[in-house]
């Protein structure tokens, strides 16, 4: 479905206005994944670690500065006009924030009918049934038709970005910290919405979160992040049953309430991005670089495990 | 349906209501202005030279006998259409060029800014003068030329306000369905956007107004016949010391619809401050 190879974006920030040199922060550092038809793939990874410009990259809202995405056999970066077009239609995102996803001018039936008129899925007479039914199948009902996004609460706005998501019939969806900025009484009610919908429609799935908890509940598959690179990818029953990077062990720990001390010294300049805060390093982790190894069902990028 | 909400919020805010209640009747006079004056603004009457206010002349009369409340009445058009028109014309510019420029950035941006800093270095006024002089001064090209050197400070407002809305989730959601970047600007960026460009406008309105009868009082603005508040003025300069009431009535006209204006100016930036804003805008 999905093949990611050695995407890497680097972001230049300029420390003032005045300042010459700029520093260079690797958002996405040679990360590549594969996500099979109908997998959910969980992304995990505390803030800063590249998840979402993982997401936009694969959308195309930004360009990665190098490496390539293919979607079904298809070098993305290269489509142009047409085709680029039909692949904003195969690849849809939900965002974290519905308070800011949605616009706020704009009332549920614009927001809906719109990537299905945009995309000629339907014709403008028939168009209150088509979003009627997909806002049934989000678990709305007829009368949020006419609302503004500030009529609606949180789940619910959260539930029309699904809607708007689900409108193009896409192959391909990208949560993006979908139940992040909800009340934990809600999240339960998005996700398991989230992984009906995606039956329904036959769709693969990238989740992306912080929190191991959610993303042991609707991945299938998770891949580990940190400072942009990927630490750890394995089957979800693998990596939480046998965990192997020691950041994924302390993530791990933290989900269990049982919180293990982190090491944070001095060590700027380290190779692998993990050092300053891995309590098991060597000297190798100084200078070389940990890459990841392993089968297919479990990779890990650490030299404890015997990588080169 | 949306403007009659804005109406009754305003009404609401007290600076806003003063605005409403002043200028309301100016609309009013202007738009039904043959059945509002008494007599015709043109007509001259000898036998009536200079008289001050009367019954039958209730702002009396100027050096041609003509009615002077009814010329400021129609006085009261020239100045809604110089308004409307010139701020119509400097909104248009400012909010297309700013929103280019806003949102594609780089190059385009550096080019519309300095274009914008290019034209804040001339004395809009004496641009104004200067180009006026060129062409034949009429209510037309008056109108164009105010609009055509007012429209920096709205093109760098919507160009800040659309630099903080383009990163916003929506915006990238649109992108993902696909929409071109003119649907995405105009229909989803923009809308947003307008809030504070309508109190800027609404103060434009009445630079526009105070503008166009400081061209008229020149005498390269309106040309007489045709009242504007400006020549009624220019006229009355001369006869000051023996008619006041053809310097008052016009001059009270000019000031209290740009105050007028100004106050709803004002009573719009209080709707659309966020920190005090009504319960259903958002």
């Amino acid at each position: 479905m999905l093949s990611v190879r050695n995407l890497s974006k680097i972001y230049e920030v300029k420390k003032s206005v005045f300042a010459i040199s700029s520093t260079k922060i690797k958002a996405l550092d040679s990360v590549s994944f594969e996500l099979k038809d109908g997998e959910t793939l969980g992304v995990v990874g505390e803030s800063g670690s590249g998840k979402s410009t993982l997401a936009r990259c694969i959308l195309l809202l930004e360009r990665p500065d190098s490496g390539s995405i293919r979607f079904k056999g298809i070098d993305i970066l290269k489509l142009k006009g047409k085709d680029f077009k039909s692949l904003r239609k195969e690849v849809q995102i939900v965002f974290q924030d519905p308070y800011s996803s949605l616009n706020p001018r704009k009332r549920v039936i614009d927001i809906i009918s719109e990537p299905i008129l945009n995309f000629s899925l339907e014709q403008k007479e028939r168009i209150k049934e088509r979003v009627t039914g997909i806002l049934m199948s989000v678990g709305l009902d007829v009368s949020f038709m006419y609302k503004y996004p500030h009529e609606m609460s949180g789940g619910q706005r959260q539930r029309i970005a699904i809607a708007r998501a689900l409108a193009t019939e896409p192959s391909l969806l990208v949560a993006d910290e979908p139940v992040s900025s909800l009340d934990v009484s809600i999240q339960a009610q998005i996700l398991s919405l989230l992984l009906e919908v995606k039956k329904k429609n036959r769709l693969s799935m990238i989740f992306i979160s912080h929190d191991l908890n959610v993303v042991r509940f609707v991945s299938e598959r998770i891949i580990v992040m940190f400072k942009g690179k990927v630490l750890e990818e394995g089957g979800r029953d693998e990596i939480f049953s046998n965990p192997l990077h020691p950041y994924t062990r302390m993530l791990i720990a933290y989900s269990k309430g049982e919180p293990m001390p982190v090491k944070i010294e001095s060590g700027e300049g380290a190779s692998c991005v993990y050092y300053q805060k891995c309590p098991y390093r060597i000297k190798r982790c100084i200078s070389d670089q940990p890459v990841l190894f392993g089968t297919d069902g479990h990779k890990v990028a650490c030299f404890l495990e015997g990588g080169n | 349906m949306k403007m009659w909400n804005l109406l009754k919020d305003l009404w609401r805010t007290k600076l806003g209501k003063m605005g409403l209640i002043i200028l309301l009747p100016m609309f009013g006079c202007a738009i039904f202005a043959p059945l509002v004056a008494t007599h015709s603004p043109y007509e001259p009457d000898l036998k009536n030279i200079l008289s001050p206010p009367s019954f039958d002349h209730i702002f009396g009369t100027d050096m041609l006998g003509r009615d002077v409340f009814s010329r400021v009445i129609y006085g009261s058009r020239v100045s809604l259409l110089v308004g409307f028109v010139s701020v119509g014309i400097s909104v248009f510019i400012g909010v297309v060029l700013g929103a280019i420029s806003g949102y594609y950035g780089g190059f385009v941006d550096n080019l519309v800014m300095r274009l914008v800093d290019l034209m804040m270095c001339f004395p809009t006024f004496f641009l104004i003068l200067a180009v006026i002089a060129f062409l034949e001064p009429s209510i037309w090209n008056i109108m164009v030329v105010i609009g055509l050197t007012n429209w920096m400070g709205v093109a760098r407002l919507v160009r800040a306000e659309i630099l903080s809305l383009k990163t916003k989730d929506f915006v990238l959601a649109a992108k993902a369905i696909g929409l071109s970047e003119f649907k995405i600007i105009f229909s989803h960026i923009l809308p947003n956007a307008m809030s504070p460009v309508y109190v800027v406008a609404t103060f434009g309105i009445g630079g526009a107004i105070l503008t166009e009868s400081a061209l008229s009082f020149l005498g390269i603005g309106v040309q007489p016949p045709t009242p504007s508040w400006g020549n009624i003025l220019t006229q009355a300069k001369d006869s000051i010391e023996v008619a006041w009431w053809l310097s008052l009535f016009p001059g009270l006209a000019i000031f209290l619809t740009v105050i007028g204006y100004n106050l709803i100016g004002e009573g719009l930036r209080d709707i659309f401050d966020p920190k005090k804003r009504l319960s259903h805008l958002r």
